[in-house]
């Protein structure tokens, strides 16, 4: 390629550069996403914690449902617990470690 | 007799010597040392910078000299030898691994050391926005050729808008070494001003929806995956565009050097040491780059305006490409993860985080906005590879 190029010529190289650049892109895109498949059949092996983290739940639901028995003053037969869902926080770091000092000052 | 003692001795010093030009580029070195220091501004390069620009600019010290060789006769033998009459300046050695392109891929090699591909390898989806990001490059590229600048000074230029500061050092030393102080200034600045130039642009482009958008968060990634990736896009990359080899490929080793857990001495020496010595290296004899006699024109001004207009298509680009992603994916991408596709890691990752919690304190795309800004970075090498296919023969 000359040194003095025209605007038409630029445009053309801007237009083959950027969809080259696109090209590559994609095929990587698509070879990571085959990594993936890869990666996550060899990756079966790994059952037992997630049946480990499931006796952890139970244990945390028994955990739960002693804290409202005791706070709604009742025995823990009578709690009837359907789902348990985690609420993402919207606080702030700042406002979380404040409250947590404010807590754990009082105990 | 005294009086012409003291006469030479003024004459001798630097202020006999000092141009108008010189004490202008002194003033901006002291601005840039005061803005380092001071105000805190991207110290790590810019008080290198300043400090060679400082040292370039004053007269008579011949730190940037270049060694003279003379062809002599030797008087034994009577053969013709090259001898070195003088050995030139420190800053000239070291000015070297700019000229030669050592220096771009060696930080290469510890910017690869230092990223995580973990954000883009869980959601490869957003490599595409580190590809619509480098838009601004080629617009610029047409526009400076349109300013009357030759093709490889216009390549050299639009590089400044993939916000990758030695993709742009490596091209511009390869293409046009004798705009290098410019570009390399320009190129740097932008990028300190990333969090000023992007957040304009993101809220024109975005409605208030599209920036409250929660992204699901990323999928856990394997060792495997990520000691697989570097070598893969290494292959990919450097096959395709071979001219990419250099950077892509120095900046996978580095990652892979990081990923692989076996070598991590060298990790942390690619990550720690090497990186700060070629930042010191590299600052200096950038700074010294701006002389007078070649940074005070009008071509400077063009280039310090192309290159800002450089950043901000990047950000048009990905934003853009962004919001086409969260059309098609039914709302599940946001669009604000494209302006990270300019790659400035991690700078514009923590800008789109920042923009993000003013709409919605809750929402976090710190992580997400790190794929596409990892994905930018091999985007702009591979962009940078391609121009210099086109006018580097």
């Amino acid at each position: 390629m000359g040194k003095d190029i025209s605007i038409v010529d630029s445009l053309i190289i801007s237009l083959v550069s950027m969809v080259a650049v696109f090209v590559v892109l994609a095929i990587i895109y698509y070879l990571v996403d085959l990594l993936k498949i890869v990666a996550s059949k060899k990756n079966e092996k790994t059952e037992e914690p997630i049946v480990k983290e499931d006796l952890e739940d139970e244990e945390l639901v028994a955990v739960i449902a002693a804290a409202l028995a005791v706070s709604l003053g009742v025995s823990i037969p009578e709690v009837n617990i359907k789902s348990i869902k985690r609420i993402s926080s919207t606080a702030s770091r700042w406002a979380e470690v404040g409250r947590r000092e404010q807590t754990t000052g009082k105990l | 007799m005294v009086i012409e003692i003291v006469k030479g001795f003024l004459q001798s010093t630097g202020f006999a010597a000092i141009t108008g030009g010189q004490i202008i580029m002194l003033l901006i070195s002291f601005g840039l040392l005061y803005l380092a220091i001071k105000k805190g501004f991207e110290p790590l390069l810019l008080v290198p910078i300043a400090f060679g620009m400082l040292l370039a600019n004053l007269p008579l010290a011949g730190l940037t000299a270049e060694p003279v060789v003379e062809i002599v006769k030797d008087p034994i033998t009577g053969k013709l030898v090259s001898k070195t009459k003088e050995f030139g300046g420190l800053l000239y050695y070291l000015y070297q691994g700019v000229e030669l392109g050592i220096y771009p891929p060696l930080i290469f090699l510890g910017i690869g050391a230092m990223t995580d591909f973990g954000p883009l390898i869980a959601n490869p989806s957003s490599i595409l926005l580190g590809a619509a990001a480098q838009l601004g490059i080629f617009i610029t590229f047409i526009g400076a050729i349109a300013l009357d600048f030759t093709g490889p000074e216009s390549a050299s230029i639009g590089i400044i808008g993939g916000a990758n500061g030695p993709a742009a050092l490596y091209l511009c030393s390869k293409l046009a070494p004798h705009l290098l102080g410019p570009i390399a200034i320009a190129a740097y600045s932008y990028m300190a001003l990333v969090p000023i130039i992007q957040p304009p642009i993101m809220k024109a482009l975005t409605t208030k929806e599209e920036r409250k958008v929660v992204m699901k968060q990323l999928r856990p990634v394997s060792k495997k995956e990520k000691i697989i990736f570097p070598i893969m896009v290494t292959v990919i990359s450097t096959l395709l565009i071979p001219s990419a080899g250099p950077l892509v490929g120095v900046l996978m080793f580095g990652n892979l050097i990081r990923e692989c857990g076996v070598v991590e001495r060298l990790s942390q020496t690619i990550q720690n040491e090497l990186m700060n010595i070629v930042t010191i290296f590299l600052g200096t004899t950038i700074g010294a780059t701006a002389k007078a006699e070649t940074f005070i024109s009008g071509s400077t001004l063009k280039i310090i305006g192309l290159g800002l207009i450089a950043f901000a298509l990047g950000t048009v680009g990905g934003v853009l490409f962004g919001k086409i992603m969260c059309k098609l994916t039914k709302g599940k991408v946001n669009p604000l993860i494209g302006a990270a596709g300019v790659s400035a890691v991690p700078m514009s990752a923590r800008v789109v985080q920042k923009m993000g919690q003013e709409e919605d304190p809750g929402n976090f795309l710190l992580m997400h906005a790190m794929g596409p800004n990892v994905a930018g970075a091999i985007g702009s090498a591979v962009a940078a590879g391609l121009l210099l296919t086109f006018f580097g023969g």
